[in-house]
């Protein structure tokens, strides 16, 4: 169905190209036949509005062209006049010249305007590529972290579990065994060390994912993540609304993750909104300045809002309302907003979509 | 004198489970023994 209107559409330009020609030779001729210009200038005339239809048109219309000029040429203006007939050696040089140079042209430019099609293919494959690649990443970051952190707290957890049975075994009945018991209680401190211990170090990794804090366009920083997002927002029916103050100072900061930050506020914004259809699905990001030191970066959703019980716990690591979620996102922004000196809050209000908000400090 | 009481195999690679389940398994009156692997268990019994 888009391919015809598309096919239609270029038959109809081609033939009002073709017609504009026709038009234009019809003029020339009548000018230059008032005011008897020699046959040679009126051929290097119609010579230019071969040149122009053929620029913009395909091969059989810059043909049709061609020889439509070369039998106006022919019957107005070399003699014998209004005639027809290989008298001149213009007769010769005339057709073959339009002809050739038609058909370069036009093959020429219909290359040109397909190589710029497939840059333009290949540019949208590859920023949907990057797209994909940035959330694979992003999943399997937090799968992986997952698994390991699962793995590394159970084994103390389940020894915890088998050695305080067995401190209360040692205990129970007549005979309890003191030096047993004691032996599993020390176990229990251990291993509940060892399992703190695990936890230190996945905070540690978690902070540890390399800033490099240099001076940042905010604004820039958030047009490139937007780029990434965008596909995600239309395939999910939402608006994404960007209102970047331009007066924003140079802020000092992670470009990743910041970014990182971003996306994050942003894809949650898109996924609070799957279920709400009676009014509009508006994802807005805007940037601030705030006080004389600070910018503010706001992300504001249409979605349900954030209920009460939630509101407490959105920034807690593993808490998640998703069905899909490690519950991880709002977590690591804020641990990285935290680590650029910055905040990271939220407003709600129920029924009207959650905002999301973070401060970061100007770069001096 | 021959030891009536049945033997426990257990095999575990982490050495805190391995601990906790031999201290369990002689609280309930079981003999225990205990490896890091399946191989160490059969180096064991021949």
């Amino acid at each position: 169905m888009l391919k015809t209107f598309k096919q239609e559409h270029k038959f109809w330009h081609s033939a009002v190209l073709v017609l504009s020609g026709g038009m234009a030779l019809a003029l020339l001729s009548y000018v230059c036949f008032q005011f008897h210009v020699n046959p040679t200038t009126v051929g290097l005339l119609f010579l230019i509005v071969i040149v122009l239809v053929s620029l913009r048109v395909s091969l059989l219309p810059a043909a049709l062209v061609a020889i439509v000029a070369y039998l106006c040429l022919d019957y107005f203006f070399t003699p014998p006049m209004f005639t027809l007939g290989m008298n001149q050696t213009l007769d010769y040089v005339a057709p073959i010249t339009y002809l050739v140079i038609a058909v370069v042209i036009s093959r020429l430019m219909s290359r040109v305007r397909k190589s710029l099609e497939d840059q333009k293919r290949a540019e949208e494959t590859l920023r949907r590529s990057q797209a994909e690649l940035a959330h694979v990443r992003r999943v399997m970051n937090m799968g992986e972290l997952a698994a390991s952190i699962a793995h590394e707290i159970n084994q103390p957890l389940s020894a915890i579990v088998n050695n305080g049975s067995a401190c209360l075994r040692w205990l129970a009945g007549d005979a309890p065994d003191i030096v047993e018991a004691q032996e599993a209680a020390q176990r229990i401190v251990r291993d509940g060390n060892r399992a703190a211990e695990v936890i230190t170090r996945i905070r540690g990794f978690l902070k540890k994912t390399e800033s490099e804090k240099s001076p940042l366009d905010i604004n820039q920083t958030i047009r490139e993540i937007i780029t990434v997002i965008k596909r995600e927002a239309v395939e999910n029916g939402v608006d994404l609304l960007m209102d970047l103050a331009s007066d924003i100072p140079p802020v000092l900061g992670d470009r990743v993750q910041l970014q990182q930050v971003i996306l994050n506020l942003l894809m949650n914004g898109v996924e609070a909104m799957t279920s709400v259809t009676e009014r509009p699905r508006r994802l807005s990001i805007s940037t601030r300045k705030h006080d004389p030191d600070k910018v503010l970066v706001i992300v504001r959703d249409s979605g349900s809002g954030i209920d009460h019980e939630s509101l407490e716990k959105i920034f807690d690591a593993f808490y998640t309302t998703k069905t899909e979620g490690m519950g991880m996102g709002l977590a690591i922004s804020r641990s990285i907003v935290e680590d650029h000196g910055g905040e990271l809050s939220v407003v709600t209000e129920n029924g009207s979509g959650a905002t999301f908000q973070f401060t970061l400090f100007r770069y001096q | 004198m021959q030891d009536e009481r049945a033997m426990v195999y257990v095999v575990d690679d982490d050495e805190s489970v391995r601990e906790s389940l031999e201290s369990l398994i002689r609280s309930a009156g079981l003999r225990v023994s205990a490896f890091a692997s399946a191989a160490r268990v059969s180096g064991e019994s021949t």
